[in-house]
């Protein structure tokens, strides 16, 4: 029996060039950008892999040589980060979220955003409720560092002073105070997406806590007849903080309904296709929660007219609806985030 | 709690069996590619050294300041707040953006995010993934570190510790090793391969064994096996000779003659074959390498013809006459 040119050895003989050619490529790949390849070494890429994973497929039905089988396969593995990495750059990246991605993915999750949003509503009412019946409830709703003094026992007078603080703290230690509110803001949001995982029931307590807060807040505040001027102390940052706490809260539930009813999918498949739409949704939350802290830190230590908070809340609040509303630029080749499959 | 419902990542490829730690992915192109997953030590390992690399950042980027703008314990404040907040929540994913799915921690240790599936890795991934984290580790590290921050009791913290460490926990519940963010985002952290081209054994074999030649590889080889005498081993014992002959290389060559006695027991290799015989000349190493390429053209031939013989014990459409009758209706495995 002829066995010096085995079927296998014909066949490395004939490939191993190529595979040599594909290692040199991802070498140099590995140690600098694409930008180190020539652009004839990078439209040659996509065909030598190619040709390894045929290479891959032949050697795993003809050849017993292990050494080559793996070796064939980490190469076809190597080559194939470099081809399906992701690999863009920055600013598109970023482009293509700001201007698509972000408000696609919120529509996306219209019918759980809806349910947060409905949710924190009926805790406020709740919480107001309860409030104005029996201020004793506000104790229960408002932890203590919550409250930080205002209790149904002051005045209207220290309520009202702080509304309208009349030292506004230097310059630098509005960034640390707006800085220190986007922190703990974004906590809370990324909080309230992630623990979406264990079914959505934290991501609704949250809300819930969140909600009988605001209501007995107001309750607080309506009961000393100020509660015109707490809603624009409010609503100047809250119009993109609550947003944005509802926001979270729907991609929360996003997740914890695609655990609880997959369909027909698995339930880890159907969790990683709504989780990454739900990732964006709570990406785009950490920056208007750093928008609201802006607005929170700066312009409410500065703009202490009523109208004028109201005027910059309300803009801030069409802004946000125009954002999520808008007719969305068609996916895009190259620049546009990935698909939705 | 869906530890049931573990990805089947793919088919395996056909013939090649699965290890323990190994996943297999199906490439967009259809091929099944044989991953390896990482080992849940190397990530523990790649991530606190992802983390000193952000702290070495944060003190950086504070002296730095400290050095250049004049000294405002406000800024000092606002990068302690602000700057572990920004790097915990961005350098994750915009690393593994740009190093093609490895933080410069997994880089070190050699490991890879990949999509589960097999697909290309999409940034919505990574990010999701990476926000993960911060139910993962943060929060529980807040909650031990600062106890006052919940304003909870001591026993509720312990259960809502307890209850937060069955997130941070999920690696050590599930086969793939897959963290509670590489479920949301579909993806699998592996090993990143590497492994050289050896030289085919069945080349340095015809080398070695016809040390005289006239150069020719078509040359016979001194040894000649028959097909019965090829019809004792399988695929499982033809790929240990090959590790035995490859570390042989390395410099042990202990054990080869007591391979080689076995072997020729086996198939009942006659002393006095030919070439003629002589035992103080027979050297172990030159009739193991002939073996390993009469008997691995043997198998591959008998692949071809759609026989995969897995081990001795595999006797399925191969009578030991070593004839290559093709059973019919004998079809593979897998």
């Amino acid at each position: 029996m002829d066995s010096a040119v085995l079927k296998s050895t014909q066949f490395r003989r004939e490939r191993e060039p190529s595979w040599r050619e594909l290692e040199d490529l991802l070498e140099k790949l590995r140690r600098g950008s694409p930008r180190s390849l020539t652009p004839q070494e990078l439209t040659r890429l996509p065909t030598l892999y190619r040709g390894a994973l045929s290479s891959l497929s032949v050697a795993r039905s003809i050849s017993l040589d292990q050494g080559l089988l793996a070796y064939l396969e980490s190469l076809a593995n190597r080559a194939y980060f470099q081809i399906y990495g992701p690999r863009r750059g920055f600013f598109s990246v970023a482009g293509a979220f700001l201007r698509r991605s972000f408000p696609a993915a919120v529509r996306q999750l219209g019918k759980p955003i809806l349910l947060s949003i409905l949710l924190s509503a009926i805790a406020a009412l709740a919480g107001y409720f309860l409030c104005i019946s029996d201020a004793e409830w506000y104790y229960t709703l408002m932890p203590e560092g919550m409250a930080q003094g205002r209790l149904p026992t002051s005045t209207a007078a220290e309520l009202r002073e702080i509304l309208y603080e009349t030292k506004p703290p230097a310059g630098d230690m509005l960034s640390a105070f707006a800085s220190f509110l986007f922190v703990h803001n974004a906590g809370i949001g990324i909080t309230c997406f992630a623990l979406g995982f264990a079914f959505g029931l934290p991501t609704a307590l949250l809300l819930i806590q969140n909600g009988l807060m605001l209501g007995a807040f107001f309750a607080l505040y309506a009961g000393h007849g100020l509660g015109i001027e707490l809603g624009a102390w409010l609503i100047i940052h809250g119009s993109t903080e609550l947003l944005a706490i509802a926001l979270a809260g729907g991609a929360g539930f996003a997740l914890g309904g695609a655990l609880l009813f997959p369909g027909a999918k698995s339930r880890l498949s159907a969790l990683a296709e709504t989780g990454r739409t739900a990732g964006q949704v709570a990406l785009g939350c950490v920056l208007m929660f750093c928008i609201a802290g802006l607005l929170e830190g700066y312009a409410r230590q500065w703009v202490l007219t009523l109208w004028a908070r109201y005027t910059i809340g309300g803009l801030m609040l069409a802004f946000w609806a125009l954002y999520f509303l808008q007719p969305l630029p068609p996916q895009g080749g190259a620049t546009g985030s990935g698909d939705d499959d | 709690m869906t530890t049931e419902a573990l990805p089947s990542a793919g088919t395996p490829p056909a013939g090649v069996p699965l290890g323990r730690r190994q996943r297999a992915i199906v490439t967009p192109e259809g091929v099944p590619l044989v991953v390896e997953l990482a080992d849940r030590g190397s990530r523990a390992a790649a991530f606190i050294l992802d983390v000193v690399f952000i702290l070495l950042i944060l003190v950086a980027a504070g002296f730095a300041l400290f050095f250049t703008v004049s000294v405002l314990k406000v800024w000092t404040a606002v990068i302690a707040i602000l700057g572990f907040f920004l790097l915990r929540i961005f350098y994750f994913p915009i690393a593994e953006l740009f190093f093609r799915g490895a933080t410069p921690g997994k880089r070190i240790l050699g490991l890879r995010v990949i999509d589960r599936h097999g697909g290309p890795l999409k940034p919505e991934a990574i990010v999701v993934r990476n926000l993960m984290r911060e139910v993962e580790v943060f929060m529980p590290l807040t909650m031990m570190a600062v106890p006052s921050l919940t304003g909870a009791e001591t026993l509720e913290q312990l259960l809502m510790l307890a209850w937060v460490g069955i997130f941070t926990l999920m690696p050590l519940f599930n086969r793939d090793g897959l963290r509670v963010g590489d479920m949301v985002a579909g993806t699998l952290v592996i090993a990143a391969p590497k492994a050289a081209l050896l030289p085919d054994l069945t080349q340095r074999a015809t080398r070695t064994s016809v040390p005289l030649t006239r150069g020719r590889e078509s040359e016979a080889s001194p040894y000649q096996f028959t097909a019965a005498q090829l019809g004792h081993y399988g695929i499982y014992e033809l790929q240990t000779l090959e590790a035995v002959l490859r570390r042989a290389e390395a410099g042990s060559l202990a054990g080869r003659a007591e391979i080689a006695r076995r072997i020729r027991t086996k198939i009942g290799w006659p002393d006095a074959q030919q070439p003629p015989f002589e035992p103080h000349r027979f050297d172990a190493t030159v009739f193991l390498e002939a073996f390993y390429v009469a008997q691995r053209a043997h198998l591959e031939r008998r692949m071809l013809f759609g026989h995969r013989r897995k081990d001795k014990h595999d006797t399925s459409g191969h009578d030991h006459s070593g004839h290559d009758k093709a059973a019919p209706g004998r079809k593979d495995r897998r």
